[in-house]
């Protein structure tokens, strides 16, 4: 075996450790990474479509990167907090089913399970007092019903996050950004037009621009044309 | 840390006992939710819900609204349908090449077989979905750049057009 391949077999023993009894985390970093990814290359097609206005991409751009950013934080924010409360209401039996009630039942007259205390984890319960056949049943059904939690509960969480709460937040933070371009815009012309309207003035020298104005505006002063 | 916002957060939950056809439908969602069908239902949900916000967002001028509504739903429609297609190709893939024991017919069968993996457990299965997963991202890495951004372009361009062609139509019917 090649040290290559022998690198492989390893990381693939650790993935499978990894992705195997936590994948919630890693559809989560996925999630992510796309997000991010998919937020540059529409910001970069949005840049290059000549048939949007200038004055839209100052919406469009912003609104797409904040998009993205928004989306990370929120996949990594709700969809990941979401998950783990699904985790914890099962672990501590906040959260139980018919099945795993009747395995509780199996388990040694002196354990005591608290159902639904913040210190109760019925998986180290059942690893640590119950029989190897009772043990077996328990985790076959606690596994399942679980990661099925999980993901019901993530789910829930990134159509949550996704597709409500992030629009309305990067629709209202573009909208800010596209004002104060604008306003910005506006001033800077405000000011190029207030320059150009005034004639150069030379020291001293007779103002041919303001003699006229005085003629046209005030036309009872001595100054006639 | 998080464990203890998480916590307190789950103090607010009411307690709950699900029934045997409950608890069967939780572990059919388990079982047959992964990230391409997760994918589809947020892209669903997202085609119904982001257009009418960005239309109904008054913080901005009409045109940009329907630039901006059209383009999100162009987005969203291409979005969904690479990231389903790909991300499903990609946990099939893994499952086609992480075999074991009598499946294995040539040595590319087990390339991403972990050695420590003797039979089939839900750990496993958990293990191959997750890992195609990412193998997706990676490779929606180039889509994103190479198919969903061009043709949302040209999706955007078309929709907006079938709009002002409209709004053109209702104005000259009133007029």
């Amino acid at each position: 075996m090649t040290k290559l391949s022998l690198h492989w077999e390893k990381l693939k023993n650790i993935m499978f450790d990894t992705l195997g009894h936590n994948p919630g985390q890693a559809v989560m970093v996925a999630t992510a990474l796309s997000m991010a990814s998919s937020s540059v290359a529409q910001s970069i097609a949005i840049a290059c479509n000549k048939k949007i206005s200038d004055h839209q991409k100052k919406f469009l751009i912003p609104q797409e990167l904040l998009d993205g950013i928004i989306n990370v934080a929120a996949s990594i924010l709700i969809i990941g907090t979401m998950g783990k409360c699904a985790t914890r209401l099962v672990e501590t039996g906040k959260w139980s089913t018919d099945s795993i009630r009747a395995l509780i039942a199996k388990l040694p007259k002196s354990v005591q399970v608290k159902m639904g205390d913040s210190g109760t984890n019925l998986a180290d319960i059942f690893c640590d007092h119950a029989a190897p056949e009772v043990k077996k049943e328990f985790y076959t059904v606690y596994d399942n019903f679980k990661f099925g939690a999980q993901i019901i509960a993530t789910t829930i969480g990134s159509v949550l996050a996704l597709s409500v709460a992030a629009p309305f937040i990067r629709n209202y933070a573009a909208a800010e950004y596209q004002k104060a371009h604008l306003k910005k815009q506006q001033d800077n012309s405000q000011s190029v037009a207030t320059v150009s309207a005034t004639p150069i003035q030379k020291p001293n020298a007779a103002n041919y621009h303001n003699y006229t104005m005085t003629a046209i505006t005030n036309p009872t002063s001595s100054l006639k044309i | 840390m998080a464990f203890n916002v998480v916590d307190r957060i789950i103090r607010y939950i009411p307690a709950h006992n699900f029934s045997k056809d409950q608890e069967r439908i939780i572990e059919w969602c388990g079982d047959h939710i992964r990230s391409p069908e997760q994918r589809l239902l947020l892209g669903a949900t997202a085609l119904v819900i982001q257009p009418a916000i960005d239309l109904n967002n008054k913080k901005v001028d009409e045109d940009t609204r329907k630039v901006s509504c059209a383009r999100t739903a162009a987005k969203i429609i291409i979005g969904t349908i690479t990231g389903f297609t790909v991300r499903d190709l990609c946990i099939k893939l893994v499952e086609s090449k992480s075999k074991f024991g009598t499946e294995v017919n040539k040595a590319i069968d087990r390339f991403f077989t972990p050695s420590c993996v003797t039979k089939h457990t839900g750990a496993f299965r958990h293990y191959k979905n997750a890992l195609g997963t990412l193998l997706g991202v990676a490779v929606m890495l180039i889509t994103n750049f190479a198919i969903d951004a061009p043709v949302t372009q040209i999706l955007t361009n078309y929709f907006n057009k079938k709009m002002n062609n409209k709004a053109k139509e209702a104005s000259n019917d009133k007029t």
